[in-house]
């Protein structure tokens, strides 16, 4: 028989390591013709946080997207920006990037300030222009650095940005382990099917608090990918290991996910801003993965009726729950 | 015809091969034209010159050397379809290019272009496939042999653009294998490598004596050694051999002879606990005990209106990113250049520098494109070893993880065993949780700590808890090492958490969501270690989110939770 059951699961995410120091660094040079250049130790494996550095430049430097250029992950040219793990390179290199062009911007916008003559507060730059206030002023950020530079001023800044934690207590762990958290809810559908023991997750709903979402389709991108990660945990994945040796390392004999399995996602991007956080952002990486395996559990749980406690929910653990609750019952 | 903004016909590959390499991209090569032409017609590639290589002499040519059918990059369909040589030697390829278009398409289309376009009608491709066939790809900078299956990524998409650090082919680039255990707990007595150094193309065999600088490696702990003289895995590395090919390596890695004092090995953590239990490493077996302790848990669990207790364990996991471990280093006079697939490259550095005994300046770690890390890429792996020999021999060398060697030699998500015990009085109210974690981190600590610690500080969920008692315990085995993946022990937590959540509302007949609107964390709330919570804190935003989209598009939920 075909039975259909709902999970919840929640979690919560401290965003970088834990109740340690761990800074990033990074350079910004505003160059004569108004790109820029990035120089981030951040590492992109594919999550995207090149693209969410140039972002931030592009926006803080007050030009476009397309006239940033990263240099990232070079110990010969780039500053440390620790590793890109715990969730931390959106919020920690990101406020570091953001740093560093805020000094880089600074003659810009003195430069600014003289030639328009207003106060510096009122000055800002927005997509290469020069704005007063809430008006263009009809100067462009190219004219002020080209002006900076045959002065003789550069437009370059460095930056670096330390989550504000404490060590733990080693007594009783007490203290400030993260300066933010990521929050979420994800709610499984699932199938189980009691004959065979397959479990199969029909529909996730993903609702993620990552404070500002800088680049939204990539913030999906990892919800979706960490669902179907978790998805893998909950139902397939297990290194199998007798006497010390791994008896499946081969994708033939390691099950991961097909697009076969993973199911409809459905990301729902909450943004609660972060005062702390790089124009409000905090991060999505891990916790998209973090909740899934809980949800589809406790889905399952709801459709049988039978709880498991072990992963892999493979089909012969469902189906031993299955022939053990039976026995119980009728003893 | 098309618009064409340059057009050039070189009469040498040489010629050609420059003009490809100066082009900026701006220059396409034109071989049938059967794909560009009706791609420029449509405008699709606008402002691009070609480079027709037609004139270039000996490409379309077939020729047989040896075992090997040679094919030139401008052969034809029609001439494949019609080659006696074909015909009898690879019939199935024969068949294939008789397949492809109409007899006009096959008399100018080229099996070069058939895969370098990676069109999904590429008839030949398949047949290529099949028979392994093999591409050998020249540019200006020299000159690379790939399988044809391998050079395919997807529709319209190949990796001929070498970008991947396993694609790096540096001149004159020596390979690198590692010789594994095949015991889990050993004291390496000695080697003899006289007979794997006979092999033809050996250059040398490097052991743990060869380690110049601090023989211990590790992002929290440096307790990994980067060739071993001692074994804790059947997996740790034991001798490295660098071969001017892999076949070379290979074999001496069967030929190096190693003297193992076996020592009893510890497979799980409940005995690698006991006092007794052999020591894997000098401290003990236990790593890291580390507690969270707020309030009075014993007074809240006799207080309470419900206490369930539940035992949850959960699996070792690899992270599977699409791309292996892999790298290439050199000597730039006298910097030692390491370009590598990474997650992390400045503790890359340090811990290399550490390891050859280099000041951290003389060690540049340059991150290639990287396939996917999910924490598997935050270790060192081919780091030191790729460091080791392009320093000691002063020759660029290269190394690339297969599958299995990746499985084996990297880290993994960690084993808990959970045990947790939530008590709530009989509003649904959480009063106390009383957690105990020990996680299996194996041969070494890698990561280890870090994710013991997290799961301890996130053991409760996101939920207001006033009293706690967490205790955890990152423990070393014989087993394959674990390390840093996507969470860092809070999969395994929340899979615990969330359950409690679950039995608890059940016990007190609310429902799931209900439980949770009534524990979640808001402003001000007090976590485990005491943090009070300020800023951004989204749950409640996401659990309501989540319900009412999980409402719309699962129908019959609502009816369930009536």
């Amino acid at each position: 028989m075909k039975k259909r059951g709902y999970g919840i699961g929640t979690m919560w995410y401290g965003i970088g390591n834990t109740a340690s120091n761990n800074p990033a660094g990074a350079f910004v040079d505003i160059l004569d013709d108004g790109t820029v250049t990035v120089l981030t130790g951040c590492a992109d494996m594919g999550q995207g946080s090149t693209t969410i550095l140039a972002q931030i430049a592009a926006e803080t430097v007050g030009v476009c997207l397309e006239d940033v250029v990263i240099v990232s992950a070079d110990t010969g040219v780039t500053p440390d920006a620790g590793a890109s793990s715990a969730s931390r390179q959106t919020y920690i290199s990101g406020n570091a990037v953001r740093l560093a062009a805020e000094k880089a911007r600074e003659p810009i916008l003195a430069k600014a300030a003289d030639v328009l003559n207003i106060p510096i507060h009122t000055v800002s730059l927005k997509q290469g222009e020069v704005w007063n206030g809430d008006r263009s002023s009809g100067l462009t950020v190219k004219e002020m650095i080209t002006k900076c530079r045959s002065e003789g001023t550069l437009t370059l800044g460095h930056g670096f940005f330390n989550p504000d934690t404490t060590k733990l207590d080693p007594e009783n762990g007490q203290g400030k382990p993260f300066a933010t958290y990521a929050f979420a809810t994800q709610v499984a559908e699932v199938i189980v099917d009691t004959e065979t023991g397959l479990i199969e997750v029909t529909k996730i709903v993903a609702a993620h608090d990552v404070g500002k979402a800088i680049n939204p389709q990539s913030v999906e991108g990892q919800i979706e990918g960490g669902c179907a990660m978790g998805l893998g945990y909950a139902l397939l994945e297990e290194v199998i290991i007798k006497d010390g040796v791994i008896k499946n390392p081969a994708m033939s004999t390691y099950l991961v996910p097909t697009s076969m399995d993973v199911p409809e996602v459905y990301p729902i991007i909450i943004e609660e801003l972060e005062t702390s956080g790089p124009y409000g952002a905090k991060g999505v990486g891990e916790p998209a993965l973090v909740p899934t395996a809980a949800a589809i559990t406790n889905a399952v749980t709801d459709a049988l009726g039978i709880r498991i406690y072990d992963l892999p929910m493979t089909p012969e653990r469902v189906i031993a729950a299955i022939k053990s609750a039976k026995e119980e019952k009728s003893d | 015809m098309p618009e064409c903004s340059v057009y050039y016909q070189p009469q040498s590959m040489a010629d050609a091969l420059t003009l490809l390499a100066n082009s900026e991209g701006r220059l396409k090569p034109l071989a049938g034209g059967t794909d560009i032409l009706p791609a420029m017609k449509k405008g699709e590639l606008r402002d691009v010159g070609l480079i027709d290589l037609s004139k270039i002499p000996d490409i379309r040519k077939v020729s047989i050397q040896g075992n090997v059918i040679k094919l030139g990059s401008l052969c034809t369909f029609s001439q494949i379809e019609n080659s006696p040589l074909i015909k009898d030697e690879v019939p199935l390829l024969a068949e294939a290019a008789g397949t492809v278009g109409s007899p006009q398409i096959r008399s100018i289309g080229t099996i070069g272009g058939n895969i370098a376009n990676a069109s999904p009608a590429a008839d030949t491709v398949n047949a290529m496939v099949a028979l392994d066939a093999k591409a050998k790809l020249d540019s200006a900078e020299g000159s690379r042999t790939v399988l044809v299956s391998e050079l395919l990524c997807g529709v319209g998409k190949t990796n001929i653009q070498p970008e991947d650090a396993a694609d790096l082919d540096l001149q004159g680039a020596l390979t690198l294998k590692v010789l594994r255990s095949t015991v889990a707990h050993a004291k390496v007595k000695g080697f003899d490598v006289t007979e794997a150094m006979k092999v033809p193309g050996v250059v040398r065999v490097f052991t743990y004596e060869d380690i110049p600088g601090i023989n211990g490696y590790g992002i929290i702990v440096k307790d990994q050694p980067a060739l071993t003289d001692k074994v804790r895995f059947k997996g740790d590395a034991l001798a490295l051999v660098a071969a001017e090919d892999e076949v070379s390596a290979k074999k001496a890695l069967e030929l190096i002879k190693v003297d193992l004092e076996e020592l009893p090995p510890v497979y799980d953590v409940w005995s690698a606990m006991k006092e007794d239990a052999p020591a894997i490493h000098d401290k003990g077996n236990i790593q890291l005990i580390s507690k969270i302790k707020k309030g009075d848990v014993e007074s809240a669990l006799r207080q309470a209106e419900v206490v369930i207790s539940r035992r949850y364990t959960t699996q070792k996991i690899e992270h599977c990113a699409i791309e292996t471990e892999a790298g290439v280093a050199f000597m730039d006079e006298d910097v030692l250049v390491i370009k590598v697939c990474t997650q992390n490259p400045h503790y890359d550095r340090n811990d290399v520098a550490r390891v050859l005994g280099l000041p951290m300046n003389k060690v540049r770690i340059i991150q290639m494109a990287t396939g996917g890390g999910f924490g598997g890429k935050l270790d060192i792996s081919v780091q030191c070893f790729l460091g080791l020999a392009a320093l000691k021999l002063g020759r660029p060398v290269k190394m690339n993880y297969d599958r299995q060697e990746s499985f084996i030699a990297t880290g993994k998500r960690h084993p808990f065993f959970i045990d947790y015990t939530t008590a709530s009085d009989k509003e649904g109210k959480l009063l106390a949780v009383k957690v105990k974690v020990v996680g299996d981190t194996g041969a070494y600590a890698s990561y280890g700590p870090a994710t013991l610690i997290r799961a301890g500080v996130h053991a409760t969920g996101p939920y207001e808890v006033p009293n706690v008692d967490i205790e955890v315990l990152c423990v070393y085995t014989n087993n394959p090492f674990s390390g840093a993946m996507r969470g860092f022990g809070t999969p395994q937590m929340a899979f615990a958490s969330e359950s409690q959540m679950d039995i608890v509302a059940q016990a007190l007949k609310i429902s799931p969501l209900e439980i949770r609107r009534r524990n979640i964390v808001h402003e001000g709330s007090i976590t485990a270690t005491g943090q009070k919570l300020e800023g951004s804190i989204g749950i409640g935003k996401t659990l309501e989110a989540a319900w009412e989209k999980a409402l719309q598009v699962m129908p019959e939920l609502e009816a369930r939770y009536k």
